[in-house]
């Protein structure tokens, strides 16, 4: 059981969960714990010859209850592969996938926030290639998704809302947009190829999008993570994080989007989060998110 | 689409985990499918059905 721990000085938790240190770690292909189990192998996480759509409590959990919960989604029984190289249909039931989660979650008491995410390459910290992602549901409300619900409060209404119309009117930065989505670098993206994927109406969350709406977020990621591999020519890593309305005794409105974090700035160079970044919260960039967003364009206009 | 899992997921078929058959849900365009892991943890299996219900 992962231990919580308050730190005063900057008003946030941090979470022991010591046993993760032992976790399996970059296994090789005959040992990955995410593929089926076929006939003669090793036993996996998966115990059945075939599968679509997987998810299981972590082995090794950040949270578990009555604490909270840590699952893995597992999107393919194909060990190859990636979010983007999904068929469309896959990645369509993937968004079905992740609104269950969310719906199952969210009713559990201990749970007050639930983040979806996916960390893609060993430069974010990936331990298994094989294509997956991550739920976390929260005992308590962290930081990013209490400062979204500030911004709201800064803002008047709807943050995500207001700074998606900021974002059409401006047009610079659009990279990706539907009848149901839009995906844009924010004006002061904190990563070099920062994308926001947006709902155009307000959804609060998963459970308030329409089976048309799911479809166009799966493609809209997808395009995203395709145009992401085109730009250098290589596998992109990146951490895609699903932000939805708070589940909790805090549970306020919010905006269902999707943000990606590459840290890649050029084809071989990492953004490091160094002494201003860590010792004072401000990132330096040393690129404009217009200059990136049209390389971005460029990049998923190749990769269609 | 691939083909659908082999496994407990069709009705009457017995996988590798021990017990009964478990019960099938829907959810918008998936098939459901819970089980339990050996070692107590929750493992859900998802299908895609052909056709949406909504």
């Amino acid at each position: 059981m992962s231990e919580l721990r308050f730190d005063e000085l900057r008003g946030e938790q941090v979470v022991y969960a010591i046993h993760r240190q032992d976790r399996t770690f970059l296994p090789s292909r005959e040992h990955c714990p995410l593929d089926p189990t076929r006939p003669g192998g090793p036993q996996t996480e998966i115990p059945f010859p075939s599968f679509e759509i997987a998810v299981f409590d972590n082995r090794f959990p950040a949270f578990e209850a009555p604490g909270g919960a840590a699952e893995v989604v597992v999107y393919t029984d194909q060990h190859d592969g990636s979010f983007g190289g999904l068929e469309p249909e896959r990645a369509e039931a993937l968004m079905w996938v992740w609104r269950h989660r969310y719906m199952e979650l969210a009713a559990r008491e201990d749970i007050d926030y639930v983040m979806i995410f996916e960390n893609r390459g060993v430069e974010v910290g990936v331990t298994l290639h094989h294509p997956h992602g991550q739920i976390y549901g929260y005992p308590f409300l962290p930081p990013v998704p209490a400062l979204e619900r500030a911004a709201d409060r800064r803002l008047g209404g709807c943050a995500p809302c207001a700074l998606m119309t900021r974002e059409l009117d401006d047009g610079r930065r659009i990279i990706h947009q539907s009848a149901g989505v839009v995906a844009y670098l924010p004006y002061a993206a904190r990563w070099a190829f920062e994308v926001h994927v947006v709902m155009r109406e307000h959804r609060p969350s998963l459970l308030d999008c329409d089976a048309g709406e799911l479809r166009e977020l799966a493609h809209a990621l997808q395009t995203i993570a395709r145009g992401y591999d085109a730009l250098f020519e290589r596998p992109f890593p990146y951490v895609m994080v699903v932000h939805q309305a708070p589940t909790g005794a805090d549970a306020s409105d919010g905006h269902l989007h999707v943000e990606f974090y590459p840290p890649l700035r050029t084809a071989e160079k990492l953004k490091y989060l160094a002494g201003s970044e860590q010792g004072a919260g401000t990132f330096i960039s040393d690129t404009l998110p217009e200059e990136s967003a049209a390389m971005l364009r460029e990049a998923i206009a190749r990769a269609a | 689409m691939p083909p659908p899992p082999s496994g407990p997921s069709q009705p009457g078929a017995s996988g590798p985990l021990d017990g009964p058959a478990q019960p099938q849900e829907r959810y918008g365009i998936l098939r459901v499918t819970r089980q339990l892991k050996d070692d107590g943890r929750s493992l859900l299996l998802y299908t895609r059905e052909e056709s949406d219900p909504e």
